[in-house]
Formats: C-alpha cells, structure tokens, sequence
C-alpha cells in the first residue's frame, strides 16, 4: 500500500510540474529547460526554513513561491529577449547555473543534499502520513490543474495561443508581447516552486540530482509525450511514463540495467513524438510544436 | 609566473578539446542549422567502440582508433538521415529537431551503459605517457597531438568552407536549403557528407581525450556537448573557425580562473559567459555581424 501511496505522490507532483510547463510550451511556445531548477529553488527554500526556521506548510508555500518567482524573474528577463533556440540554450545556461549552486554552496549540503527535514504543520495539525502527504500533492495537482483550465478558456488563453502563432499580429493589436510571456513564466514558477515545497515534505529530505538538466529534460518530455497545450494529455502522460518503468520490477529485469532501460525508454519517447506525432497523445492540433 | 604558464598550457589542451567537438558539431549547425546534442553520444559511443577494439580484441592502436572513427561516422549519418532529414522533409522547424536530438543523446548515452556497465573503464595502450618538460610547465605528448590535432583542423576546415567549392556549397546550404535545391545542389548529399566528415572528427577526438585522460565512461559525452555548444555560440554561429576559436578562449577561461575561482565553478562560469555572449554580443566574438538572434 506504501508504494502505491509514493507512485501516486509521485504523478501528483510531476503533473503540476508538467501542467505548469505546458502553458510555457504548450500555449505560448516557450520552450524553457530551468523549469527543475525552479521546482529545486522552491525545494531548497523548504528545506532551509523547515531545518532553521519554521517547517509551517502555509509560510513554506508562500516564500518557496516567492523565491521561484524572483529566480524565474532572473531567468526570464534575458532569455526572453531570445528567440526559439536561443531561448531553449539561455534557459539551458541558467538550469545549469542553478544546479551548479545546489550543488556547490555550502548551505544547501552539496551532493548530498539536505535530510532530517522536520513534518510539516497545517493550522497545528502535523501532517506526518505518506496518505496524507499524497493528498497534499493531489490538492496542489489539482489546484494547478484547475486554474490552468481556467486560464486556457478565458481571453487571456486565447492570447497566449495568439502568441504562440503570431507574435507580430499580436503586437500590432498594441498587447506586450513581453508581459504576457512573463506573468506566463511567473505563474508557472509559482507552481514549479510549490511542486518542490511538497517534494520535500513527502521525503523529508532533498538530493540535488533531482533538480538536474535531466530532469528538466523529463519534464519537457512529459509535455510533448502529453501533448503540448492539453491539460488531459500531461496528466495522461504524467501517470503513463511513471507507472510504465515500475512494472520493469514485475518483468525479471536485472535491476543493473533497468534505470538505464528506463531512460532509453524516455529517450525513445521523446524522439518518436518529436519525429512522428508532435500533437502528443492528446494533442491540440498538429502544428502546435513547429 | 610558472604557476600562470601552466595554467596557460592546461588552458590550450582544454581549449583544443573542445575546440575538436565544437568543430563537429559547427559544422553540423553549418549544414542543417540543427544544434546536433546527439553528436556527444557519437562521441561517447565511439570511444567505447575504439575501447573494444583495441583492448577487448587487441587491435592496436590504430584499430581501435579506426573503430572509433568508423562507428562514429555511421552513428552520425545514421542519425541524420533516419531523424533530421525527414523532419526537414516534413517542414519541421530545427527547434524541434533540437529537442528530438536530446532524446537522441539520451538513448546512446544510457544505451552505451547497458552495454558497457555504468563504471568508468581505463583507455590505456599500455606503457607510460611520454611526459615533456619545458622549463617549469609539464604536458604529455597525447597532449601535444590534441593540440598540434585541433589547429591543423581548425586551418584546414575554415580554408575548406572558405575556399573551396564543396565548402562554399555546404555554407550556402546553410544559409538558404531551398535557394540551394533549386541552383541543382545535391543539398541531401551534402548534409550527409557533414554528418560523416562532423562525427569521423568526433570519433577521432574521443579516443585521443580518452587515452589522454586514461578513463572513459557513459556519461562522458554530455559535458563535453554542453561545452561545444558554449564554444560555438561564444565563437559565432555558422563559422567553424570561431567554433574552434570560440572553444580555445573557454578553455583558457577555465583554466586561468582556477586562479581565483574554485574550479567546482567552472560549469556555472561556463554557462555565465554564454548568456552574457547570447545578451550583449549575439554574434558572438569571431563572427559576423548578424541580426539572426534576437527578437
């Protein structure tokens, strides 16, 4: 029962990750790889508070989320004068940057991390269960889920969709361009840096190698595998790519090779979506990653 | 002084490392204006490949260099014409193909482990290293043919897209693939053609880093490609001599700010002088001026 409790923490905390990425890539056409460095700045703060300061859920939530919005400011700012690649490799350039800070510094416990991290405590109540941790994860899913919807289906989605197919036609309508991908970055931040604030509550630990340019890559597949700009398709693609490697435990695969048979399965994902159905699973329509 | 002039040797071995890869991987660039990741698992698994040739089967050095050279350049072309090609074909933006090419990167790379085992395994031809002494700064003679390597193909690679006719041809291709179809130039061919010369210079450089580092492993590829791309962008895109130069100077950095700063840092340096050359000098240091970068 633990284990089905930690896989479906698991796909609560990735499918925020991966919605929130979507309306970068999926809806405005950003495609940015910082987005695990911002799930670990939100991570870090956690930590830090919980281990020095307060491990109360709410203040956790508010300065994990205030912090991703700073650094993703700092992303944002220059790489949004860039265009396509160039927006992909400066978003590469400051993942790296990030992770070279976690794990470097002094304070954040270099390699290995940050542990003893403390339950944390909604309203006096100690959340301590791996059950109610799942629901922590699944209300802040959800949470991101919803306002996502929310935002796709009213005007301001309609916009960003605009952006994504013509920035100059949107410009010409006199709407920065620029504000709207930011309050986009912003947002998804939010939500990146709150997936790392219940990461660490779930473990009750951190080790920097989840935060790496790997896992921004997973995260991206996700989006595409999902299909960009659909909410069902990431969360589809979330439950599939994380439950399929785990039956590689029920199939006598030496445990040597299955966390490398589980990226080559990745690898291959990423590469037959790109090449043969760019709509993803449940794609908007075809052209959306041109 | 002497602490500086090794830093200054050490510097230009770095320097002509990814000067090697950055001259692949622009060249690449140059012909399908793709930014090819894969091009480290090309290299990685080539030097796996050399590694089984001349240790496993006792080949010597030249077979195991040859296989490295061979797996190399099949890999690559493979690539091209199975991946990048169709998605040109079906008019798919290169930022795409830039993406298909991490997962790309990521199959060779994981694959090479399963293959191999993920712990690192030594590349030696046996004997000691010839170690050269010039006044108080050390280098080995592996060393020496990176280096001496790296020039002689920076010369002969910048005078090739300079002066001659295939090089010129593959330039143009770049700049214009459908301008260049319809003056009859076998774009297809040519790309391939890159793709083959590109990851050969790979397959080369894999085993000469390898042997002169003395191990290898699974994951030796991915630094190295980021490091490329660093080079090429802080060089100038769609030159392959300010690939190279671009490679020299951050291998230099690297190596005199270990002066000041911890070398722990050097990938987060690294990264910092590409967006600082992406932001204020697009075009990077050896470039031409062009406008292709920004909004």
């Amino acid at each position: 029962m633990e284990y089905f409790i930690y896989i479906g923490t698991l796909i609560a905390l990735y499918t925020t990750l991966t919605i929130s990425l979507n309306l970068l890539v999926g809806f405005t056409g950003l495609i940015s790889i910082a987005q695990a460095g911002i799930y670990g700045i939100g991570a870090y703060v956690t930590a830090l508070l919980a281990l020095h300061v307060t491990h109360d859920l709410l203040i956790s939530f508010v300065l994990a989320s205030i912090a991703g919005v700073l650094v993703s400011l700092v992303v944002a700012l220059p790489s949004l004068r860039l265009k396509n690649e160039y927006f992909l490799i400066a978003t590469m350039g400051f993942q790296a940057i990030i992770f070279s800070l976690f794990m470097n510094l002094e304070i954040t416990g270099g390699a290995s991390g940050l542990y003893g991290v403390p339950h944390p405590t909604l309203f006096g109540y100690t959340i301590r269960t791996g059950w109610e941790k799942f629901l922590l994860a699944a209300v802040l899913a959800a949470t991101c889920y919803l306002l996502a919807l929310r935002i796709a289906n009213a005007p301001f989605g309609r916009l960003l969709r605009a952006v994504r197919e013509d920035q100059t036609a949107v410009a010409s309508f006199g709407k920065s361009v620029f504000r709207i991908k930011l309050s986009v970055f912003v947002f998804s931040a939010v939500f990146a840096a709150a997936a790392g604030t219940v990461y660490v509550y779930s473990l009750t630990a951190l080790d920097p190698v989840a935060f790496a340019l790997d896992e921004s890559i997973f995260i991206i597949t996700l989006v595409i595998v999902g299909g960009t700009g659909s909410l069902n398709g990431s969360v589809f693609a979330v439950a599939l790519l994380i439950v399929l490697p785990e039956t590689f435990k029920f199939l006598a695969i030496p445990e040597a090779i299955a966390p490398q048979l589980r990226q080559v399965l990745y690898g291959l994902l990423l590469v037959f979506f790109t090449r043969y159905r760019r709509q993803g699973l449940i794609g908007e329509y075809r052209d959306a990653l041109k | 002084m002497s602490v500086f002039a090794q830093f200054a040797v050490n510097g230009t071995v770095a320097g002509s490392v990814y000067a090697l890869i950055a001259l692949g991987f622009a060249m690449i660039f140059t012909a399908s204006r793709v930014f090819h990741f894969a091009h480290g698992g090309v290299y990685t698994l080539a030097a796996f490949a050399g590694y089984t040739a001349m240790v496993t089967f006792k080949l010597g050095i030249v077979g195991g260099f040859l296989a490295a050279l061979v797996s190399a350049a099949a890999i690559g072309v493979l690539i091209n014409i199975l991946l990048y090609e169709p998605m040109k074909t079906g008019g798919v933006s290169p930022l795409v193909a830039m993406i298909a090419s991490f997962g790309v990167l990521i199959i060779i790379t994981h694959v090479t482990a399963m293959i191999w085992g993920s712990n690192p395994v030594v590349l030696s031809r046996g004997g000691q290293a010839t170690i050269y002494r010039l006044g108080s700064v050390y280098t080995t003679d592996a060393q020496l043919t990176i280096i001496g390597l790296a020039a002689a193909l920076a010369i002969a690679l910048w005078s090739f897209f300079r002066h001659m006719r295939l090089g010129i041809a593959l330039r143009a291709m770049g700049n214009d693939p459908e301008l260049a179809e319809v003056v009859g130039m076998p774009a297809r061919r040519l790309r391939n053609i890159s793709f083959i010369v590109a990851s050969a210079l790979a397959g080369i450089s894999a085993m000469l880093i390898g042997l002169n580092v003395g191990i290898i492993d699974f994951n030796m590829g991915n630094d190295i490609i980021l490091m490329a791309t660093i080079a090429m962008i802080i060089g100038g895109l769609g030159n392959v001599g300010a690939a190279a130069g671009g490679g020299f100077v951050l291998g230099m950095i690297q190596n005199i700010a270990i002066w000041k700063i911890e070398s722990k840092w050097q990938m987060a340096l690294s990264f910092a002088i590409l967006i600082v050359v992406l932001l204020f000098r697009p075009s990077g240091l050896f470039g031409e001026q062009r406008p292709a970068v920004s909004v």
